[in-house]
């Protein structure tokens, strides 16, 4: 260790203007993000900033090539790396940390509340986006060939994505914003495997190629991974994963002729009929609320003929009457046509996996709406915002909670129930704050902040014999242009 | 005989141009071994297997008794490499740069690090890309020398350097010689003639010959013959002689197995009686031009047939 903070002081030295650069930038972040509330500009200098400062870390002794003169010197090699990753720690995260834990303090939170985030947010900093970066760096002999690396390695992605072509519109995959972290965490993993072995392949034997070789072929599998994981499968994780405070047994679907509706749909499926089944959840107690998360179907004829909707259809899902008690859902799938005219007015089984969370046990705050932000329950920052709105803030990503805001005149509104499921206290994403915000009634001078905790999340089977498929679908029109 | 440095049929192959073939080199403890050949003829590629700079193709080599693909950061204590084209952190000064390695050693001698940069010279405060080449290859070597290592790499230490410049550098090497060996390649074949106790001499990858000085001293000669009947011209010459020219009543030859009466019984036999015979030695610099001249001569006829 002694020989990697020798290494370390000899690279501050070496860097010093960077250095200096990318503390001014994160200052300048933070002065930005606080003072003027437009910090775009600042946090592309100070990404800037962060990787050309890591790539000169660690180009400071380069690896590939064979005239660089430590090479000779008895440089241990597990110290260079170690000075490498504390100089990237200290002087690039380090800076970051404190930049942005100013924003943080600034807005009002409480350290408290703020620190675990932030700590967690640094570490995935550290090791999904430095790492990476080092890693890169390690494999290049110069900021030239890093960039031209950077680039052809976001190119090569993009290409990727675009000749493999997923097997699902990806816009339809982020309205999973419950399991959407588990895509992230695919990045995230993806770029710690990628780092990981070409730090220890280039620290440990300065192999270049198979390095470049390992970022090639991790990098197709992450895409491979990040594309092709079905919403089944991230739904089937959650399930298994969240802690569960209720019995999944109380859980009863049944189907609810009289609850037919159809959603509105865009263009999509042109041709297909839409099929409506509605569902009727009964056991959810009075005082928790049930959140539609996804449905997957099986149709299955009375000849044997069957179509599923498979890992890669999501059907539309919705609870019209949001609330708490039980629940009438929704699910629209769209059938397609040679499907449909072989199954309609014949006897139809619908079997269905129907996942939903619950949310209850509310924890509460009566805070005063007022200007300045009043740390209220589940670390949030509740103040007031232009044209009457109520203004709540979370650090990094609004909680896993469906938080309410509750006046003495009665009223009752959600911020929001597109909340994530993540058991992470943040992710990737670098904006500090995620806000939310509702209207709040003239003369209202308080408010009580309700957060409904999360009590699990289910997947429920239903099955349905004799399915009256003409009586609960509709065709979807082609467009005119055709017709 | 212990030996610092031994290769075992080393080659290196880039594509389809064959660097180094199965070299087979020892060099023996406590000896200057000038390493010398024609450019391209693998010196540097040795040199960077040597110092495990790069992997060999197949074979092996021993430095300081380990093989040179698994030398460790602590052999690197033992360890001298100076090399005309070594990256240095070049924004240091020279006080910084010679401080900055002082850690790394454990032998580290302040009194031999601050009587090289005397030595040489050397501005302390100068940034090392501010230096000259040769004061940039004194600075190199001032921060190998202070450490005593047991085994000194030269790669070309003289390219470029000014008589004066590669005087200076010589008293440097020769301070450390006796507990170092010391392995130097090089063109300048008179400088290394002048203090080398081995030469190895390597040409396509090849090692012609690999022997002590003072033998290869004795065993070249420039023979020059004056015969009684006048000298035929013939193509099936004596392995042993190189670039033989024959004109009218004089033979001249260079004998690389200079034996004296060795030599005048076998001009005798293919000439007849010797009217005069004088065998000269040869300087280094002549045995190299001979020997690059007939491996030239070698591939053109190879060519040719």
């Amino acid at each position: 260790m002694r020989q990697a903070f020798h290494i370390l002081k000899k690279d501050v030295l070496y860097a010093r203007v960077e250095i200096c650069a990318v503390l001014a930038l994160a200052g300048l972040y933070a002065w930005t993000s606080t003072e003027m509330k437009v910090y775009i500009v600042a946090e592309l200098l100070l990404d800037i900033g962060a990787v050309y400062l890591i790539a000169k870390l660690i180009h400071a002794e380069k690896i590939p090539g064979d005239r660089q003169f430590w090479l000779t010197r008895p440089y241990r090699r597990s110290s260079l790396l170690a000075a490498k990753l504390l100089g990237i720690l200290l002087l690039v995260n380090v800076p970051i940390f404190v930049a942005r834990l100013y924003v943080l303090l600034y807005e009002g939170f409480a350290t408290g509340a703020v620190l675990g985030p932030l700590l967690w947010s640094h570490f995935l900093l550290f090791v999904a986006v430095m790492l990476p970066m080092s890693a890169v760096a390690s494999a290049t002999a110069g900021l030239v060939p890093f960039t031209f690396s950077i680039l052809a390695l976001v190119a090569a992605a993009l290409v990727t994505v675009v000749r493999i072509r997923p097997p699902w519109d990806l816009a339809v995959r982020l309205s999973l914003a419950g399991s959407q972290w588990m895509w992230e965490t695919i990045a995230v993993v993806a770029l710690i495997a990628l780092a990981l072995p070409v730090l220890y392949l280039q620290y440990r034997a300065r192999r270049t190629w198979m390095s470049r070789i390992v970022i090639a072929v991790v990098g197709v599998c992450a895409i491979f991974s990040y594309l092709y994981l079905p919403w089944t499968t991230a739904a089937a994780i959650q399930t298994a994963i969240t802690p569960r405070r209720l019995a999944a047994e109380a859980l009863k679907v049944t189907f609810e002729p009289a609850a037919r509706y159809f959603y509105t749909r865009g263009m999509l499926n042109r041709g297909d009929y839409q099929v409506d089944v509605p569902l009727k959840i009964d056991g959810v107690p009075r005082d928790v609320e049930l959140i539609p998360d996804g449905i997957s179907f099986r149709f299955e004829a009375a000849d044997g003929t069957a179509w599923e909707s498979g890992p890669y259809v999501y059907p539309a899902l919705g609870k019209r009457m949001p609330g708490p008690g039980p629940a009438i859902l929704n699910a629209n799938v769209d059938l397609p046509p040679g499907f449909y005219s072989r199954a309609k007015g014949r006897s139809l089984k619908v079997t269905a996996d129907v996942y939903v969370s619950l949310f209850g046990q509310p924890l509460s705050k009566t805070i005063a709406i007022q200007g300045a932000g009043v740390n209220a329950v589940d670390g949030l920052l509740c103040r007031t915002g232009p044209f009457r709105q109520l203004l709540c803030m979370a650090p990094f990503g609004w909680p896993s909670r469906i938080v309410y805001a509750q006046f003495p005149s009665g009223g009752k509104l959600p911020f929001t129930r597109f909340i994530s499921y993540s058991p992470f206290p943040s992710g990737l994403a670098f904006d500090e704050v995620a806000s939310r915000s509702v209207s709040y009634p003239e003369g209202e001078r308080q408010v009580t902040i309700i957060s409904n905790q999360p009590l699990g999340s289910f997947k429920l089977r239903f099955a349905a014999e004799n399915f009256p498929l003409a009586d609960f679908s509709i065709p979807i029109r082609r467009s005119s242009r055709k017709e | 005989m212990t030996t610092s440095i031994r290769t075992c049929e080393l080659s290196k192959q880039y594509r389809r141009s064959l660097i180094l073939d199965d070299l087979n080199l020892e060099v023996p403890e406590g000896s200057i071994f000038g390493l010398v050949g024609p450019n391209g003829a693998g010196k540097t590629t040795t040199i960077k297997i040597l110092m495990n700079l790069i992997q060999p193709t197949s074979g092996r080599a021993e430095v300081v008794g380990r093989d040179s693909r698994h030398l460790r950061s602590a052999d690197f204590e033992r360890i001298g490499y100076v090399s005309e084209n070594q990256e240095m952190p070049d924004w240091m000064t020279v006080d910084q740069f010679l401080a900055y390695l002082r850690p790394f050693y454990t032998r580290w001698d302040n009194a031999i690090a601050a009587e090289m940069v005397k030595r040489f010279e050397l501005p302390r405060n100068r940034k090392l890309r501010h230096l000259s080449r040769g004061m940039w290859m004194k600075a190199a070597l001032a921060s190998t020398l202070a450490y005593r290592p047991e085994l000194l790499v030269l790669d070309e230490p003289f390219s470029g350097l000014d008589p004066l410049m590669r005087d200076d550098f010589i008293q440097g090497i020769l301070h450390q010689a006796g507990e170092t060996t010391i392995l130097i390649s090089s063109h300048d074949l008179a400088d290394i003639e002048s203090f080398a106790s081995h030469i190895a001499f390597l040409d396509g990858g090849r090692l012609r010959f690999s022997e002590e000085m003072e033998s290869l001293s004795k065993r070249f000669r420039e023979v020059q013959v004056s015969v009684a009947d006048g000298a035929q011209g013939s193509t099936d010459w004596p392995e042993d002689w190189l670039l033989v020219e024959t004109s009218g009543a004089r033979v001249r030859f260079i004998d690389t197995r200079f034996n004296a009466e060795r030599t005048l019984a076998e001009v005798h036999r293919r000439f007849g009686p010797v009217a005069q015979m004088a065998a000269n030695p040869m300087p280094l610099r002549a045995i190299f031009v001979a020997m690059a001249r007939n491996s030239q001569k070698a591939a053109a006829k190879a060519g040719t047939t």
